[in-house]
């Protein structure tokens, strides 16, 4: 693929690829690592992809990745989201905000990747679906549950 | 949590400005892959491939007469009018493009039942799936191409695999859709996939088989 137009999306869409590895592995070094490691493949990659499909696709190659990161046991031995909670937590963030965070630190990892596809990216349950690959009976199923979760911890927050 | 906390919240998750410049100049001075080697560097698998733009494993071998230098381009539709593109040239190496025309799932789940759905026929499968481990079912296009499509138990519930042939029923390509966990095989599917004569990427079915 182009050069120029890798870094054209690049600008474009690598604060999106970075916030969805950051919400799958719960640290930003490793979602770091995942936003090279991404744009770099599509750089050796040699395809097509239709315009409006572009951040989807991009969407889709970070899951992929996370997940290789995920089996690979590489992932750096942290509590997720504690370096986003101790280095802005009171300063940036509102505490609604940050309480985000700490019910996520809860949250399975496969919950996590498709409220942040739902809640922050808006895709919907069958374009979640196609992105990781996985049945829209799924996708839907854990958005419920993971609502469900959510709910149970805020409500352990607030006691 | 509402969903406007949750995006406000993300909105503040950036990259380090230091890191998103040394990110930017890695990318600067890779090479790109050139322009001779369009289709070598295409290996198509159904594990690798992202969604939104390739979607489908193209069998290794293949029948056919290609030119040596040009590729043969080929457009094929799915049962629910989803179009793929395939083009080959003889170093076996093949590129697919998704063009969805129409999105929707084969399977779901209503009050405890599993239903699959195609257009606008309905079936009610649970009592299949629970004698057979899988339910099958075989569409014929107007063009003589023919859909089996599959439906498996995964570990999200439900999923489903569709294997393309031609009209002489050399088979072309396929679609999943199907959740596997840490073990990344649905045996199930796999067996349903040999049954069919197709390559599973399972090496127990397509090196010995039961």
């Amino acid at each position: 693929m182009e050069k120029a137009y890798v870094l054209k999306l690049y600008d474009q869409y690598a604060d999106h690829v970075y916030r969805f590895a950051y919400s799958y592995l719960g640290n930003g070094e490793d979602a770091e690592d995942i936003v090279q490691d991404v744009f770099l493949k599509l750089l050796q990659k040699d395809i097509f992809i239709i315009p409006e499909k572009e951040k989807s696709y991009l969407m889709s190659m970070t899951a992929n990745a996370c997940k290789d990161l995920l089996k690979s046991g590489d992932v750096r031995f942290k509590v997720p989201f504690d370096d986003v909670l101790n280095t802005v937590l009171g300063e940036f963030m509102t505490e609604q905000e940050s309480e985000v965070f700490l019910v996520l630190k809860s949250l399975p990892e496969k919950y996590r990747s498709v409220i942040h596809l739902h809640y922050y990216e808006g895709y919907t349950i069958k374009e979640i679906a196609k992105i990781l690959k996985i049945s829209a009976s799924a996708v839907s199923m854990r958005l419920t549950r993971g609502k469900n979760e959510l709910k149970n911890l805020l409500q352990k927050e607030e006691l | 949590m509402r969903e406007k906390e949750y995006k406000n919240a993300f909105e503040k998750v950036v990259m380090k400005d230091s890191s998103k410049i040394a990110v930017r100049n890695n990318i600067e001075q890779q090479t790109e892959l050139k322009k001779t080697k369009k289709y070598t560097a295409l290996k198509w698998a159904v594990a690798t491939a992202a969604a939104a733009a390739i979607i489908c494993c193209v069998p290794q071998a293949r029948s056919g007469v290609y030119a040596a230098v040009d590729y043969v381009r080929q457009i094929f539709t799915f049962a629910d009018g989803t179009q793929v593109e395939i083009m080959e040239n003889d170093h076996e190496t093949v590129g697919c493009v998704e063009d969805t025309v129409l999105d929707q799932d084969y399977v779901f789940e209503m009050d405890g039942c599993v239903y699959f759905k195609l257009g606008d026929e309905q079936k009610d499968i649970t009592e299949e799936i629970a004698q057979n481990g899988y339910f099958r079912y075989e569409y014929v296009a107007e063009d003589g191409n023919i859909s089996v499509i599959l439906i498996v138990e995964d570990d999200d519930g439900y999923g489903w695999a569709e294997l393309l042939f031609d009209a002489e029923g050399n088979y072309i390509t396929n679609r999943i859709s199907v959740n596997v966990s840490e073990s990344e095989r649905n045996d199930v599917l796999d067996k349903a996939m040999h049954e069919e004569g197709v390559h599973t990427g399972n090496p127990y079915y397509d090196f010995g088989g039961r």
